[in-house]
């Protein structure tokens, strides 16, 4: 579905790259997690899959199909529309036929269990809310490709918990590809199938582990590969 | 002779000269600010001529006109134009400058391009500015239309014309009740039209702090 072959970045002209020879191919249906510190490029590795970026060098290639779906640490919701509205948006674009609309944006609601939200104004919902609408949002586009940027990363951990369990669930009904960025290992272990290690400036695969390798024996490895990352450049 | 009963015609004289003379400002600004918008050379050229334009008082841009376009109406319509147009254009420049990039990101990602991105994304993120730009806008062109009915040598029928016989004729009545009359339409465009359209465009978007419940 993806494909990186020695892709790397670097910003103007003569700064340091910020991503180097990172070859990476994320095949359909995988969940994998890009995980590291602040400066470790995995939010520019987004954008390079994205298409916002070009890479430098090397290559990043996409299944055609429709454009992935992204998804923001800030929601990124539109203030001057509903949840509902939200969540129509992408379908219009998509030349819907309109009378579909509502029923399913209403669809897309119910599974992030907001269908009772439809009327009600960005600003009044709750920051986990908002979240459920932007991944309704992103639902929308019926991207097969589902890209993450820190998604949870604003929330407190109770809020988190439940959405990694709507999230979880939506990605199993659905079948979709998911590539999501944290700096948190638990939850990288708890939602990827794959687990990738960026080092710190430039950003490299350090190391990759995947779900079926143990996932429970691996929290204190991965942490302790990851302060190694982190501390290496502190 | 003028009087207090020539008032309302006069009245609708500047409103009708107004109207027109913002309408076209609305149009012509919209084009200057999206060109500016659009294209950096157009922003380094334009900017500081229009930012200077607006430090002008329309008293200043009058004899322009007149020099211009001799003593006409269109000098007059001029000097509204000179007015307003660059208000709504640097207005417009400026809502839409505000936009934050991660809005229009989450537009192109959703798929927004062209007119869809203006019409689903650009103008409902900038339309605080926009309503703010248009009040600005208003305001400079009226401002500068009585300016211009006040001072231009051919009496045109209007309040700045009743401004000028009140002043002419040292007929206070008549010059109070046309600064009265200049002032209430200000007011009431504030509050018919400006004031309702900024409150409701601010409260949908979570700007306005919700009216107390007793």
């Amino acid at each position: 579905m993806i494909r990186l072959e020695g892709a790397g970045k670097t910003f103007g002209r003569r700064g340091e790259p910020v991503l180097s020879e990172i070859d990476l191919s994320v095949g359909e249906g995988e969940f994998v997690c890009l995980l590291g510190g602040s400066g470790s490029g995995k939010s520019t590795l987004l954008h390079l899959i994205a298409g916002l970026e070009e890479p430098t060098t090397g290559t990043v290639s996409v299944e055609p199909g429709p454009p992935p779906a992204l998804m923001f640490q800030d929601h990124a919701l539109f203030p001057w529309l509903t949840a509902g509205g939200n969540v129509e948006l992408p379908l219009k674009l998509r030349e819907l036929q309109p009378d579909r609309h509502r029923t399913e944006a209403a669809r897309l609601l119910g599974l992030v269990q907001l269908a009772d939200r439809y009327d009600t104004p960005v600003h009044e919902l709750s920051g986990g809310q908002r979240q459920r609408v932007a991944l309704a949002r992103a639902l929308a586009q019926n991207s097969q490709l589902l890209l993450m940027d820190e998604p949870f990363g604003a929330l407190d951990a109770i809020t988190r918990d439940d959405l990694h369990e709507v999230f979880a669930d939506v990605w199993r009904q659905q079948g979709l590809t998911v590539v999501f960025v944290t700096h948190d290992v638990r939850e990288a272990l708890r939602l990827g199938t794959r687990i990738v290690l960026l080092s710190t400036r430039p950003g490299r695969i350090a190391h990759q582990w995947r779900s079926t390798e143990g996932a429970v024996a691996d929290e204190q490895e991965i942490t302790e590969r990851l302060r190694k990352e982190v501390h290496a450049h502190a | 002779m003028l009087s207090l009963g020539s008032l309302v015609p006069a009245l609708g004289h500047s409103l009708f000269r107004t109207v027109l003379g913002f309408t076209a400002s609305v149009l012509l600004g919209s084009a200057i600010g999206l060109l500016i918008r659009r294209y950096a050379p157009v922003r380094r050229g334009l900017s500081p001529v229009l930012s200077a334009i607006q430090s002008l008082p329309a008293a200043g841009l009058v004899p322009l006109a007149v020099l211009v376009l001799s003593e006409s109406e269109q000098a007059v319509y001029a000097v509204v134009l000179l007015g307003a147009v660059p208000s709504v254009a640097m207005g417009l420049v400026g809502a839409l400058d505000q936009i934050p990039p991660l809005l229009l990101r989450a537009g192109r990602t959703m798929g927004a391009t062209g007119w869809d991105s203006v019409r689903y994304v650009l103008l409902p993120a900038s339309l605080p500015g926009i309503v703010h730009a248009l009040r600005q806008g208003w305001t400079f062109g009226w401002r500068a239309l009585m300016t211009a009915e006040l001072i231009t040598e051919t009496p045109l029928p209007g309040i700045g014309e009743i401004l000028n016989t009140g002043k002419q004729t040292d007929d206070t009545a008549l010059t109070l009740a046309a600064v009265g009359v200049i002032l209430a339409v200000g007011v009431v465009v504030e509050s018919a039209i400006f004031t309702p359209v900024e409150r409701r465009v601010l409260r949908t978007r979570g700007l306005l702090p919700r009216e107390r419940h007793r």
